[in-house]
């Protein structure tokens, strides 16, 4: 009989797979299950112990691999997108900060980076927008039910169509594109 | 092909898993077993690591898929086994060979005592 907390275990580590680019699951994913499973079961005398042990063998590894792996399937656009979310985090932070009350200079941060990638990328101006001005709509509704702070997409949108349209008069995009 | 060599020096992962392949192929698990014995246990890949790198070897023509396998009648025939290229040998000998040359260093300058006398 399996016991549970292996059948627990195999079920958590698969779901930790889906975590890598799937070029990679697909050639490593069922070795990795198999790997896995053997080291439960070499885990499996020391109780308790040898689940915590391999678990936080196992986190720390995957942590770091999923990083790696998916670093190295990522584009230049990916990159992008996940520097225009932690900015955004970023103001979103600053702006929640009981001591900030500038609203001005939260507003002309989220423009200024919206413009700024709009204008490197022009046909993504809305992801850019999206992945900027989301955050502080995000944090107020949750925390403050403050429906009105979903106008920070407002400046979002309109840096990264601006940045989007200065770009594409002063540098039309090649037609392949 | 064009092969891609890696750079000297390797990373600890990389040489343990090199080293452990050099006498035999073996399966992931295999690998690990093999990595933790050589190291006394200070080094455990875990499956996240170990997968990664073989398929950077791979890539890079330093391991293989084999297709013998050690014990055909007493293994899983799902597992994969890898083996070492001649081109693998040889980065795992070059790399051997620059960790002796620092070994000698570390003699001449005293940090080392040889065990005679």
């Amino acid at each position: 009989m399996i016991p549970r907390g292996r059948e627990a275990s195999m079920l958590v580590f698969r779901a930790l797979l889906w975590m890598y680019p799937q070029p990679f699951r697909d050639s490593y994913g069922k070795e990795m299950t198999q790997t896995f499973r053997d080291l439960l079961q070499a885990e499996e005398h020391a109780g308790a112990v040898g689940y915590i042990r391999l678990w936080t063998r196992t986190i720390v590894d995957v942590a770091g691999s999923v990083i790696r792996e998916r670093g190295e399937v990522m584009n230049g656009r990916s990159l992008l997108l996940l520097g225009a979310t932690a900015m955004g985090l970023a103001i979103c932070w600053v702006d929640s900060r009981p001591g900030w009350d500038d609203t001005g200079i939260s507003v002309g941060c989220i423009l200024l980076v919206s413009a700024l990638l709009g204008a490197v990328s022009p046909k993504r101006a809305w992801q850019w927008g999206l992945s900027i001005g989301i955050w502080i709509p995000l944090y107020n509704l949750i925390w403050t039910h403050n429906y009105g702070a979903f106008l920070a997409l407002v400046p979002a949108f309109v840096g990264a169509y601006i940045g989007a349209g200065v770009r594409t008069v002063v540098q039309p995009p090649p037609s392949r594109v | 092909m064009r092969v891609h060599k890696p750079p000297l020096p390797l990373t600890p992962a990389v040489f343990h898993i090199l080293l452990a392949l050099v006498d035999t192929e073996r399966h992931g698990y295999g690998i690990m077993q093999e990595v933790a014995v050589l190291t006394d246990g200070a080094l455990r890949l875990g499956p996240g690591t170990l997968y990664g790198t073989l398929k950077r070897l791979v890539a890079a023509g330093i391991v293989e898929e084999s297709e013998e396998r050690p014990e055909p009648g007493n293994d899983d025939v799902r597992r994969r086994y890898y083996r070492l290229t001649d081109s693998g040998h040889n980065v795992a000998e070059a790399e051997a060979r620059r960790l002796e040359n620092l070994v000698h260093i570390a003699h001449d300058k005293r940090l080392l005592r040889s065990n005679e006398g």
